[in-house]
């Protein structure tokens, strides 16, 4: 037969402690039942009652004594493989607490510690026993068996961090150990609130904890006003030292507290019946209680700032010292500074293990209007990127589809309402109706979902509602980013299963061929009311209009400023107006910074320059499509992704090596023949208003169409 | 002439007609849907924002400032809000 251990220990009693003793021997239990008493010099009859109810008693010097290292001894002196712990003090309410205590650790098998209810005893004050019915309500409503458990995400240990009392209070007033947990985790030797402590320690080891309603004792103090006020410093100072509770105050928030806890007494006194003149008196005293009580909390929370000497004068056990206790590795100290529970690639972490996007099973009805979902990175204004996004967005709605657009934010960098950004949208890139949701919070579902972007690929791989899930690749993004967790992540989204349309056959290409993804492509459009073609009059033969957006690395901006310099030296009347940079753009060769410009400046430039030079390693560039629009021989460099799209050099821009000298000569080239520019510029126009947003728009809601004719399920007909 | 007796054929162009129109009226509640919860999420949004700044040192200390403003532009109808207030209290008694 298995044996549970009460251990108790003692110092003058004998008040209560026959009381305690009987009720323990009178627990119905299948085990057999060891008390163990520790005494620290009794003086009161204490251990005479000890010996007559069969308790195994050690004695002790009270030097000896303290709370966390006597209950360690008593640990490892006990029999059982569950310890009680309870006080001299504290009553089993009936002959079924043990049995309750025990049953707690049955419900799972990680359960280190069970605990129990205080009841107060029938001569205590309202204001107790109204706090401990409400304090014991925290966990399962005071009516249900509840396991604590930490939980481990981020926003649980924030959670945790916000409000630790409610998972790490444990009370060896009425309290069990698990023996194997203990030989684990041990009580420590401070001298006050070490039940806590081990509490803590228990639930930031990971394991778990249970409120048990049944396992019931009658314990309570009752002391004069001046007494419990200073009962209070002591057991907050503790708290303090222990858990680094600091009670919060204010000239406001106080008296609000105050108010509070005698508002919860009033409702408990008018549940015994209590109303009227009757409530007065017990009022005033809940009112002094509390009062006195907040500000034992209060201060001793912040008994650092104190004198010795006025610690031990508001100390009830006269001790004059604060010693923080820091759990090697507790989480509530630990890296506090270092611990982010928004960490901005959480989503990604969450996103394994690796799974296909969900869909809904469907008909394959792909005819009649749509309605569409756009999840979209944060932009900025002038992104080249969104701005083919709402442009489509805009041609799906004049296609009679229904779009709504949701921003995904995971680096938290978009503080705007959903209403700001569509205004922004409207302003600043296009009229579309669709309405801006600034999360993912509100998601209803959608016909189609698309995602526009690396990032939101993990998301919408498993948004719920949707008939299908296609991925708008504008670039081939994991070449954005040197070998790295980002160029990692992003490959990652194409492994997701999602039907793609690409911007240019070659994405498209890349896509199928080196993922295996069902792709289809679009080609943007131009707006050709702002970017007027002009012919060869009116150009200045000395400026050359270059890309210098050095923000983004695959613009390839220092090597055509190297390439711009050497046809510097070779022609030293050149100028060069850069543009496209928010940072400012310096080289080895004077340049005129024209930062960001709207459209129709920009427009401008084109009309006047000679040559255009734009670089893209890993599209086909907007800017350059935007050049030859106007008319503007395009200088680009040599790479699959330009030649799919544009053809070999000389047919539609001029295109050179990716060295210095190679990319002057081209310049030159266009410079020095421009019988042959203007045929290559005029070609480039042909070429440029085939490429309408209309066609664009076209191809993407043909693509759609296709995808929704062949879902990847149907529905049962069961 | 009931349904069953029609010309298959009518009865499926009847049926895609029919099926149209549930598709335009799903998607026109769709959209009025987003409309919506897009007002309602700006609507807690701003509420939040609104909450942040009461709870805000700054707003809090300027609290006097602002009650004197106010009495300063209207004292009458601020000792009768506030009687006003003080009789509604008691009446909830």
């Amino acid at each position: 037969v298995s044996v549970v251990t009460v251990a108790i220990p003692v110092l003058n009693g004998a008040r209560y402690l026959d009381e305690v003793l009987s009720a323990v021997r009178a627990q119905r239990i299948d085990r057999e039942l060891e008390i163990l008493i520790v005494d620290s010099g009794s003086t009161d009859g204490s251990l005479e009652i000890a010996r007559r109810h069969g308790a195994v008693i050690h004695e002790i010097d009270k030097r000896e004594f303290s709370h966390g290292g006597t209950r360690n001894r008593m640990m490892a002196l006990a029999r059982g493989d569950h310890v009680v712990f309870i006080t001299q003090d504290a009553t089993p309410a009936d002959d079924g607490w043990l049995a309750a205590l025990l049953e707690g650790f049955e419900q799972a098998d990680d359960v280190a510690a069970v605990f129990g209810p205080h009841e107060a005893r029938p001569d205590a004050s309202h204001m107790i026993k109204s706090e401990m019915e409400r304090h014991f309500a925290s966990w399962g409503h005071g009516r249900e068996i509840h396991v604590q458990r930490l939980d481990t995400s981020p926003e649980g240990l924030a959670e945790y961090r916000r409000f630790p009392g409610q998972l790490t209070f444990f009370s060896d007033v009425n309290g069990a150990v698990a023996r194997w947990a203990w030989e684990r985790v041990q009580y420590r030797e401070v001298p006050y609130a070490e039940d806590q402590l081990l509490g803590r320690e228990l639930i930031e080891a990971g394991f778990a904890k249970v409120f048990h309603p049944d396992a019931r004792v009658l314990h309570s103090h009752d002391y004069p006003p001046v007494a419990f006020f200073r009962r209070y410093f002591d057991e907050f100072r503790s708290l303090r030292e222990v858990l680094g509770f600091r009670q919060p105050w204010g000239p406001r928030q106080t008296p609000r507290d105050v108010r509070g806890l005698v508002g919860a007494d009033k409702r408990w006194l008018q549940a015994q019946g209590l109303g009227g003149r009757d409530l007065v008196r017990p009022l005033l005293v809940s009112g002094r209680h509390h009062a006195g009580r907040m500000a034992g909390s209060i201060i001793g929370t912040r008994a650092n700032r104190l004198p010795r000497a006025v610690r031990r004068l508001l100390s009830l056990e006269g001790r004059d010292s604060f010693t923080p206790h820091e759990v090697p590795g507790g989480l509530l100290e630990r890296g506090e500074a270092n611990f982010d529970p928004n960490w901005p690639w959480e989503f990604v972490r969450r996103s394994y293990p690796r799974r296909e996007v969900a869909v809904e099973p469907h008909t394959g009805k792909s005819d009649g209007p749509m309605t569409i979902a756009w999840v979209v990175p944060p932009w900025s204004v002038g992104s080249g990127g969104h701005t083919t996004i709402f442009r489509l967005v805009r041609q799906m709605e004049r296609r009679g589809h229904s779009c709504s657009i949701h921003l995904f934010d995971a680096e938290r960098s978009e503080s705007r309402a959903g209403g700001e950004l569509r205004d922004e949208i409207r302003e600043h890139f296009v009229d579309i109706d669709a309405p801006v949701f600034r999360d993912l919070s509100r998601w209803e579902g959608a016909d189609v979902a698309i995602a526009t972007e690396w990032r939101t690929a993990f998301p919408v791989r498993d948004l719920p509602g949707c008939r299908e899930k296609v991925y708008l690749v504008q670039d081939d993004e994991p070449q954005f980013y040197a070998t790295s967790s980002r160029s990692i992540w992003a490959e990652e989204s194409y492994r997701m299963g999602y039907r793609c349309v690409a911007y240019t056959p070659w994405m498209a290409d890349i896509l199928r061929e080196k993922w295996g993804l069902e792709a289809r492509y679009f080609e943007c459009g131009t707006d050709l009311d702002v970017y007027e073609f002009a012919g060869e009059e009116g150009r200045r033969r000395d400026l050359i209009a270059v890309y210098a957006r050095r923000e983004t690395e695959r613009r390839a901006v220092e090597l055509a400023l190297a390439g711009l310099a050497t046809a510097f030296e070779r022609r030293p009347n050149l100028r060069v107006a850069a543009f496209g940079s928010n940072l400012g753009v310096t080289g080895p060769l004077p340049l005129e910074d024209r930062g960001v410009r709207p459209p129709r400046e920009l427009a401008e430039l084109y009309r006047e320059a000679s040559v255009g030079v734009v670089f893209s390693l890993t599209t086909h560039s907007l800017v350059a499509q935007e050049m030859m629009a106007s008319g503007l021989p395009v200088v680009e460099l040599e790479g699959d992704n330009v030649t799919r799209a544009l053809g070999e050099s000389g047919q539609l821009v001029e295109l050179a090596e990716r060295t210095p000298d190679s990319i002057a000569d081209a310049v030159e080239r266009l410079l020095d023949d421009r019988e042959r520019a203007a045929a290559m510029a005029a070609r480039a126009r042909s070429f440029v208003e085939e490429r309408t947003w209309e066609r664009a728009g076209d191809q993407l809601e043909t693509a759609l169409r296709e995808f929704l004719s062949t879902p990847r399920s149907v529905p049962s007909l069961l | 002439v009931s349904e069953r007796a029609a010309d298959p054929e009518e009865r499926a162009r009847r049926a895609e007609e029919a099926l149209e129109e549930v598709v335009a009226d799903r998607n026109r509640l769709w959209a009025e849907l987003q409309r919506r919860n897009a007002m309602e999420a700006d609507l807690d949004y701003w509420r939040g924002r609104a909450t942040d700044i009461e709870k805000s040192r700054w707003w809090k200390l300027g609290f006097p400032l602002r009650y004197a403003k106010r009495f300063k532009k209207d004292p009458a109808g601020m000792l009768e809000g506030r009687a006003a207030a003080i009789r509604r209290r008691r009446r909830g008694k």
